[in-house]
């Protein structure tokens, strides 16, 4: 697995990150099931707070793209690279919305309207 | 040592002091040697085997000519070998030919002069003898066998993979390299450290699950790549690691690992004490790692491009060594 940060980029560096481990996700390596390496070690690796990487860790969770089991550490999910699609459309769904001039409720009353 | 007479030594030199100190103390005694000669001892020191010494004799020629029949398979091969492959080689080559020549001159020193061989006494000086001159003569081998030409290997180059990193821009690769056999491997030997510590004697237990605990503790390796270098966790444990610091680095190649030519599979060699290491799960790809001072480090990975990519952009941006 291979994550890159660009320390200078003003895009942030949890943001950064959540689109790196959805890229390797995407690419296969990490393989559903496989434990990722322990956010203490890759932080310390690309010289950003655990936090920030814990951070990342977390979005994938909320993305259903990462588990977290007791004793195993975290996981990627089994069905992990089928909703990679579904949460690129759901971010480039918000982009847009945000970019029309829509607000966050805005953008929930959408989704669920069509649940 | 230069080549020739390194070659001189492997050819010549090794195989004909061997032969002649299993050959000479055998002729100038062979009159006051009993009938037969006491080659094998309990382990109270005395002797329960025996043989004619005809066949002694031959017995440590064997020996002897096994390991000079390789010292001169060494000396006269001009195919270059793979650079760990001839030191390991004279050292086997080394210490068949000194052991067989060590046990064939004690044996017949040591029993002269006796009527019956079951009174054949000094088995310590039967064991530690020849293994003085088996180590010594392993090293000189091994000695001579590093002079000779090597399979070139040319670290980095612009073959090598080197990723593009901007000058804020730090990336990480890790990798989880695990063998499912090591771990039965590991698992069988504590398994039947039990059973025969149960069955047998208690302490043995600590050898094999020791023993068990090791072959595991290899089984599963973390290997991580960053601005820092190159670190490998072995086991579960955060202890022991190895780690490689970028700024001791030359550079990092992809290579293929055969295992026979870095000692085989496991751990192998040391890089204090040998110059190099390996860690070797598989035959297949592997980085290499040539570091400044001449040592060599290799680890199987499944994906060597990656980190070596990573370790060739670190180690350009890193401050060289002038």
């Amino acid at each position: 697995m291979l994550l890159q940060v660009d320390l200078a980029s003003s895009q942030p560096l949890h943001d950064q990150l959540a689109g790196q481990l959805r890229y390797a996700i995407a690419n296969g390596d990490p393989a559903p099931g496989d434990k990722l390496p322990p956010a203490r070690e890759l932080a310390s690796s690309l010289g950003v707070n655990v936090h920030t990487m814990l951070r990342a860790f977390q979005t994938l969770r909320d993305e259903g793209l990462l588990e977290v089991r007791r004793g195993r550490g975290t996981i990627v999910t089994g069905d992990a690279p089928e909703r990679l699609n579904f949460v690129e459309l759901a971010r480039s769904l918000v982009e847009q919305a945000r970019r029309a001039g829509l607000g966050d409720d805005e953008i929930r009353q959408l989704v669920e309207a069509q649940l | 040592m230069n080549e020739t007479r390194a070659r001189f030594l492997l050819g010549i030199g090794l195989p004909v002091t061997a032969f002649a100190l299993a050959v000479v103390p055998y002729l100038v005694v062979r009159n006051d040697l009993p009938d037969r000669l006491a080659t094998h001892f309990d382990a109270s020191g005395s002797p329960d085997g025996s043989m004619a010494p005809g066949m002694f004799l031959l017995a440590t020629l064997l020996m002897v000519g096994v390991g000079a029949a390789l010292c001169v398979w060494l000396a006269r091969n001009t195919k270059p070998l793979p650079a760990s492959v001839a030191p390991l080689v004279g050292f086997l080559a080394g210490f068949f030919a000194g052991i067989g020549a060590g046990i064939g001159a004690v044996t017949v020193v040591q029993q002269r002069g006796l009527e019956n061989w079951a009174e054949a006494d000094g088995v310590a000086a039967l064991v530690v003898v020849p293994l003085v001159v088996s180590l010594a003569a392993a090293a000189v081998a091994a000695r001579a066998a590093a002079a000779l030409p090597v399979r070139a290997f040319t670290p980095g180059g612009d073959a090598q993979p080197k990723m593009d990193l901007a000058p804020g821009q730090h990336a990480v690769w890790a990798e989880t390299v695990h063998s499912v056999w090591l771990e039965r491997l590991g698992a069988a030997a504590i398994a039947l450290g039990v059973i025969a510590a149960l069955a047998t004697v208690w302490w043995l237990i600590f050898p094999t699950v020791a023993i068990g605990f090791l072959i595991l503790s290899l089984a599963t390796l973390r290997v991580r790549a960053d601005r820092q270098g190159l670190r490998v966790r072995y086991g579960l444990l955060p202890w022991p690691t190895t780690h490689v610091a970028v700024g001791d680095m030359a550079a990092a190649s992809v290579i293929d690992v055969r295992p026979m030519e870095w000692g085989g599979w496991g751990y192998r060699g040391s890089l204090k004490l040998m110059k190099q290491a390996a860690v070797v799960h598989r035959a297949g790809p592997g980085i290499r790692l040539d570091l400044h001072d001449g040592k060599v480090f290799v680890v199987t990975v499944d994906d060597p491009d990656t980190a070596v990519a990573l370790l060739n952009a670190e180690i350009a941006r890193s401050p060289q060594p002038a």
